[in-house]
C-alpha cells in the first residue's frame, strides 16, 4: 500500500520469511491433505458396513411369520444394536469434533489441542494441528506488528490515504481526512472518492491509472496529477493526487494518497508577489554582493533605472559608488562605510548623479541580509529620489534662517506660543526688554507662568491682560496694548497678539519699545506747557500796561516806564520765538541745514567776542581773551553763523549772570572728543555761578537759573547752544559754583589738518558736570 | 481799607497789578515766592490774595492756596490764581485747592478790578 517502492520490497521480504505457506507448503499441510479424507473414508465405510449386516440379519430373522414376542425381541435387539452403534460412532467421532472447532479457532490465536482420546489417526491428525496452530500463531505475532507498524506510518503522515474499491468506494482512509477534508474516518468510509475530489469517478480513476505508468515489479499502474478538491463545507483547495490500481484475486483495488497543496501554492504565491512587488515599488531596490570586491550588485528593480536612468545591465556587476560621480566629499560616505564595517543597517541622503548627468538627492537605506550562520553575504539599498522634498527642505531651512535672522535683528520683541501654549521662542529684543535670560527655563514656559512672570515686570496700577485672552481676541488692526514696565527699567511696551489658527495654531506676541516715544510725546507736551506759560508771561506785561495806558490818563515819566517794560517784554517774547523756531528747525533739520565749513578758530572767537567788547567797554566787566598762538590758526570744520550765535549765548549769559562785574576769560584749550582731537573754547566768568541742581537743569528748555525776572532772558540759550554743539560733533562741557562762577566750555573736533593739542588743561577745582 | 496780597515771582507783573488797582482803595503787599507769599498771608491775614500758580521754589500756587484754605484762620482769604494754564483741567485743579476765582494770563487790568471787587463785595 506504501507507494515507495523500496519500503514495499521490504515489507514482502518480511512477509516472505514470517509467512512461507504462501509459496512453499509446510510439512503438516501435506499430511493433512494427504490423509485426513482418506482415514475418515475407510471409518465410514467400516461403520456403514457393520450397519447394514446389522439390519440383514435382523431382516433374515423376520422372513418367516414370527409372533409378537419375536417382533419385540427382534425390535429390542435392533434397537440395542443401534444403541452400540450410536455410542461407537460418538466416541469414535468426538475428537474428531473437537479437532474441527480446534481448527475454526486456530485462525483466532491458536493455543495447543490436548488429546485424551481417539485412534492413531486423530492424534495424528491433533498433532498436525498443533503444529499448524504454533506456526500460524508465531505468523500472525508478526504480521499484527506489521500492521501496527503500518497503522503508526497511516496515522502520522499528514496526507490523506484513501484504499478504493472497483466502484470507487473508500474502503479504508487514514485519520488525516479529518484535518484534510474535515471528514472523520468513519464518515469517509462507504463514500465515493468523487465525493471528496470532484470528477474522479470510478471511471476516471481506473482512465488515469491505466494511462499511468506500469510498475512491472509490483503489477501496480500508478498516475500522479494536481487536482482540486472540495472540503465538508464546500471549500475548494488544491491537491496533489497520487493513484495506483492493483489487480487482486477480489477484483481491482485501488489506493489514492491525497496531498494538500494550499500552504505549498500560498508560499509560491508569497513568492511570485514578493517578487512583482519588488518590481512595481516606486523605491529603487539593489541588492549587492558583499564578499565578491568592489562588493558588485547582482540584482537592481526596474524603478532603481528609472530613479537613476541607468538600465539593469549597466549597474549589475558594477558598484553603486558611480552615483556619486565627482561629487565624494559628502560625510555620508563614511557614515555608510563605517555601516557596512559594523554589519549594520543605516539611512542617509546623498547627493547622487543620474545618468545623465544631472542632481538628484537620494534616500539610501542599507541592510545587511544575514546568512543562516551569521555572517552577511548580501546587502539590500534602497533607494528613494527625495529631491523635491530636499528641496523644499531647503527652501524651508533657508526660510527659517532668514525669519530667524529678521527676528534676531529686529529691535521688536517677538515671542511665540505652540498650539499647547508653551513657549517656544523668543528673540534677542524680547529678552532685552525683559532683562530675562535665554538660558533661563523659558522653553516651555506656559502661557499662564508667562503672564505671572510677566507681570512682575509691569506696574500693578497697570497690570497686563493675560496673553490667551489678548491673543483670542486680536485681530489685524486691532489696537496695541500699551504696558507699562517698571524692571527691569522704566520701559513703555506696545503689545499685540496675534493668533496663526483658530485655537491651535501658534500665538505670535510682538513688542515694541515705545519709551522713546512716549517719552517724546510727554516732553512735547510739558514743552506746549511750558512754552504757552513762557509767552504769556511777558504777554501779561504788553497787555496789561497797554490797556492801562489806554484807559488811564499816566504821568509822563511813568508813561515812559511802562513803555519800557512793554517794550523789554516784547523783545523777551520775540527773542524767545526766535530761538524757539531756531531750536526747532535745527532739531527738525538735525543739522542738515548747517552749513558747515573750515573756519580758523581766531577769526570765530574775534567775531564772537568783539561786539561784547564793545558793550562791555567801560563797564564792570572785563573781558579778556586769550588765545594762544599755537590754537590761533586752528582749523575747524564748522557752520561760522551758527557757531558764533553759541558762543555770543554763552558769553551774553556770561555777561548777565555776572551783575556785580568781575573778570570774563575766554580761552582755548586742548583736548579730545570721542577719540578725536578737539579743542574746547572756554568762558569762565566770576559771577552767580549755580548749585548743582541748577547746573543738572542747564539744559532743559525755558529753565532759568534765575526766575525773578530780573535777569531777562528765554530759558532756551543753553538748549540752542548744546543743539549747535553736538550737531557739530562737539560736546559742551559746565563747570560751576555758586557764588565763584561759572566755566562753560565748547569742544569742538579739530580738523585733520588742524593742529593737535597736549589734552585738557582745565583745572576747576570745584564742582565739575559734564554734559554729553 | 480791603489788604490785598499780591504773589509773584515776575516784577514786572507785580508792578503791573499794583498800579493797575492804585487807584482803587487798597491795601496793598507784594510777594516775590509762594513760600514768602504763605508766611505773608498767614500774617497779614489779607481779604484778597491774587496768587501765580507757576512759581519756582518750594511751593507753587496751588500748595499756598490749599494750605491757606485748609487752616480755618486763613480759609477766609479770597484767592484769586493768575495763570497762564487755561486748559479746562487745569481750571478743576484750581477749584480742587479751594481757588475762588481763576484770571488766566495775560489778563485785562480792568476785568482784574472788577473780579476783585466783586469778590470783595459784602455779601
Amino acid at each position: 500500500m506504501n507507494p515507495a517502492g523500496r519500503r514495499k520490497g521490504e515489507h514482502r521480504r518480511v512477509k516472505h520469511k514470517a509467512v512461507p505457506a504462501r509459496d512453499v507448503p509446510p510439512a503438516w499441510a501435506g499430511r493433512l491433505r494427504g490423509c485426513w479424507p482418506q482415514r475418515l473414508r475407510h471409518q465410514l465405510m467400516l461403520l456403514l458396513a457393520a450397519m447394514l449386516t446389522a439390519q440383514l440379519s435382523v431382516l433374515v430373522l423376520l422372513l418367516p411369520p414370527l409372533p409378537l414376542a419375536n417382533w419385540l425381541a427382534v425390535a429390542g435387539a435392533g434397537a440395542a444394536c443401534l444403541t452400540v452403534v450410536g455410542l461407537y460412532l460418538r466416541r469414535a467421532l468426538s475428537p474428531l469434533q473437537r479437532l474441527a472447532r480446534f481448527s475454526a479457532e486456530i485462525g483466532q490465536g491458536g493455543g495447543l489441542f490436548e488429546q485424551r482420546t481417539g485412534s492413531s489417526d486423530v492424534a495424528e491428525l491433533a498433532d498436525a494441528l498443533n503444529e499448524a496452530s504454533l506456526t500460524l500463531g508465531a505468523q500472525m505475532n508478526t504480521i499484527r506488528s506489521a500492521e501496527g507498524r503500518t497503522q503508526a506510518i497511516l496515522d502520522a503522515v499528514p496526507d490523506v490515504i484513501f484504499g478504493l474499491d472497483d466502484a470507487g468506494r473508500i474502503t479504508v482512509v487514514n485519520p488525516s481526512v479529518t484535518s484534510i477534508f474535515g471528514l472523520e474516518p468513519e464518515q469517509a468510509r462507504g463514500q465515493e472518492l468523487s465525493e471528496l475530489l470532484p470528477g474522479l469517478t470510478a471511471q476516471e480513476v481506473e482512465r488515469r491509472t491505466l494511462d499511468g505508468l506500469f510498475m512491472r515489479s509490483s503489477g501496480t499502474h500508478t498516475a500522479r496529477f494536481e487536482s482540486e478538491a472540495r472540503r465538508r463545507g464546500g471549500t475548494v483547495f488544491p491537491v496533489e493526487v497520487s493513484l495506483s490500481r492493483t489487480e487482486t484475486p477480489e477484483g481491482r483495488r485501488y489506493a489514492a494518497v491525497v496531498r494538500d497543496l494550499t500552504e505549498q501554492r500560498m508560499n509560491f504565491e508569497m513568492l511570485n508577489l514578493y517578487s512583482r512587488a519588488l518590481e512595481c515599488t516606486s523605491n529603487g531596490v539593489v541588492i549587492a554582493d558583499m564578499q565578491l570586491p568592489g562588493q558588485p550588485l547582482f540584482y537592481a528593480n526596474p524603478a532603481f533605472c528609472k530613479i537613476t536612468g541607468y538600465e539593469a545591465y549597466e549597474v549589475i556587476g558594477s558598484s553603486c559608488s558611480r552615483l556619486r560621480g565627482d561629487d565624494a566629499d559628502q560625510p555620508e560616505f563614511e557614515e555608510l562605510r563605517q555601516a557596512i564595517a559594523e554589519s549594520r543597517s543605516t539611512q542617509v541622503v546623498l547627493r547622487n548623479y543620474r545618468k545623465d548627468g544631472t542632481l538628484f538627492f537620494n534616500e539610501l537605506s542599507i541592510a545587511p541580509v544575514p546568512e543562516p550562520s551569521g555572517s552577511v553575504r548580501h546587502y539590500v539599498g534602497v533607494i528613494n529620489d527625495v529631491t523635491e522634498r530636499e528641496r523644499s527642505r531647503m527652501a524651508i531651512a533657508e526660510r527659517s534662517a532668514r525669519l530667524n535672522a529678521v527676528f534676531d535683528l529686529s529691535p521688536d520683541g517677538f515671542v511665540v506660543f505652540d498650539g499647547m501654549g508653551q513657549l517656544v521662542y523668543c528673540n534677542p529684543a524680547f529678552l532685552l526688554m525683559t532683562g530675562w535670560d535665554q538660558s533661563a527655563d523659558l522653553q516651555a514656559l506656559t502661557m499662564v507662568e508667562f503672564d505671572r512672570r510677566f507681570a512682575l515686570l509691569c506696574d500693578p496700577t497697570q497690570p497686563a491682560h493675560p496673553v490667551a485672552d489678548v491673543a483670542h481676541h486680536s485681530a489685524a488692526g486691532a489696537v496695541p496694548e500699551v504696558l507699562s514696565l517698571v524692571r527691569p527699567e522704566h520701559r513703555m511696551l506696545a503689545r499685540m497678539a496675534r493668533s496663526t489658527r483658530d485655537d491651535h495654531g501658534e500665538t505670535i506676541l510682538f513688542f515694541r519699545d515705545i519709551t522713546r516715544e512716549s517719552e517724546v510725546d510727554r516732553m512735547k507736551s510739558e514743552f506746549l506747557t511750558t512754552a504757552a506759560h513762557e509767552l504769556r508771561t511777558p504777554m501779561v506785561s504788553v497787555f496789561g500796561f497797554t490797556e492801562l495806558l489806554l484807559r488811564r490818563p499816566v504821568p509822563e515819566e511813568r508813561r515812559r516806564d511802562m513803555l519800557e517794560t512793554i517794550h523789554r517784554q516784547a523783545s523777551l517774547l520775540i527773542n524767545m520765538v526766535n530761538e524757539l523756531l531756531d531750536l526747532a528747525r535745527i532739531e527738525a533739520r538735525q543739522g542738515k541745514d548747517l552749513r558747515r565749513e573750515p573756519c580758523q578758530l581766531d577769526s570765530l572767537l574775534t567775531e564772537a567776542v568783539g561786539p561784547l567788547v564793545m558793550q562791555t567797554q567801560g563797564g564792570q566787566h572785563q573781558l579778556t581773551l586769550n588765545l594762544s598762538p599755537q590754537h590761533a590758526t586752528a582749523r575747524l570744520m564748522v557752520d561760522p553763523e551758527k557757531t558764533n550765535r553759541a558762543l555770543t549765548n554763552v558769553l551774553s549769559n556770561a555777561v548777565k549772570y555776572s551783575p556785580q562785574g568781575g573778570r570774563i576769560v575766554v580761552d582755548t584749550v586742548d583736548g579730545h572728543v570721542r577719540g578725536e582731537a578737539a579743542v574746547g573754547l572756554r568762558v569762565t566768568d566770576q559771577g552767580l555761578g549755580m548749585t548743582p541742581e541748577q547746573l543738572a537743569r542747564v539744559f532743559e528748555r525755558f529753565y532759568r537759573a534765575d526766575p525773578s525776572g530780573n535777569i531777562p532772558g528765554t530759558g532756551l540759550g543753553m538748549s540752542l547752544v548744546k543743539e549747535i554743539v553736538e550737531l557739530q560733533g562737539g560736546q559742551v562741557e559746565l563747570q560751576s559754583q555758586a557764588g565763584v562762577g561759572t566755566a562753560v566750555t565748547l569742544w569742538l573736533p579739530l580738523l585733520a589738518d588742524g593742529k593737535p593739542g597736549q589734552g585738557p588743561t582745565l583745572s576747576f577745582p570745584d564742582r565739575k558736570a559734564e554734559v554729553l | 481799607m480791603k489788604r490785598v496780597l499780591i504773589v509773584e515771582d515776575q516784577a514786572d507783573i507785580r508792578k503791573l497789578i499794583r498800579m493797575t488797582l492804585e487807584f482803587e482803595n487798597y491795601e496793598i503787599h507784594e510777594a516775590s515766592d509762594g513760600a514768602f507769599g504763605l508766611r505773608m498771608a498767614q500774617a497779614l491775614k489779607p481779604d484778597l490774595l491774587l496768587l501765580d500758580v507757576m512759581m519756582p521754589g518750594e511751593l507753587d500756587g496751588l500748595q499756598v492756596c490749599q494750605r491757606l484754605k485748609a487752616d480755618p484762620v486763613t480759609k477766609r482769604i479770597k484767592v484769586v490764581l493768575l495763570t497762564a494754564r487755561g486748559q479746562a483741567r487745569d481750571r478743576e485743579v484750581g477749584q480742587a485747592v479751594g481757588a475762588d476765582e481763576y484770571l488766566v494770563k495775560p489778563f485785562s487790568p480792568l476785568q482784574l478790578i472788577d473780579t476783585i471787587e466783586r469778590l470783595l463785595e459784602p455779601a
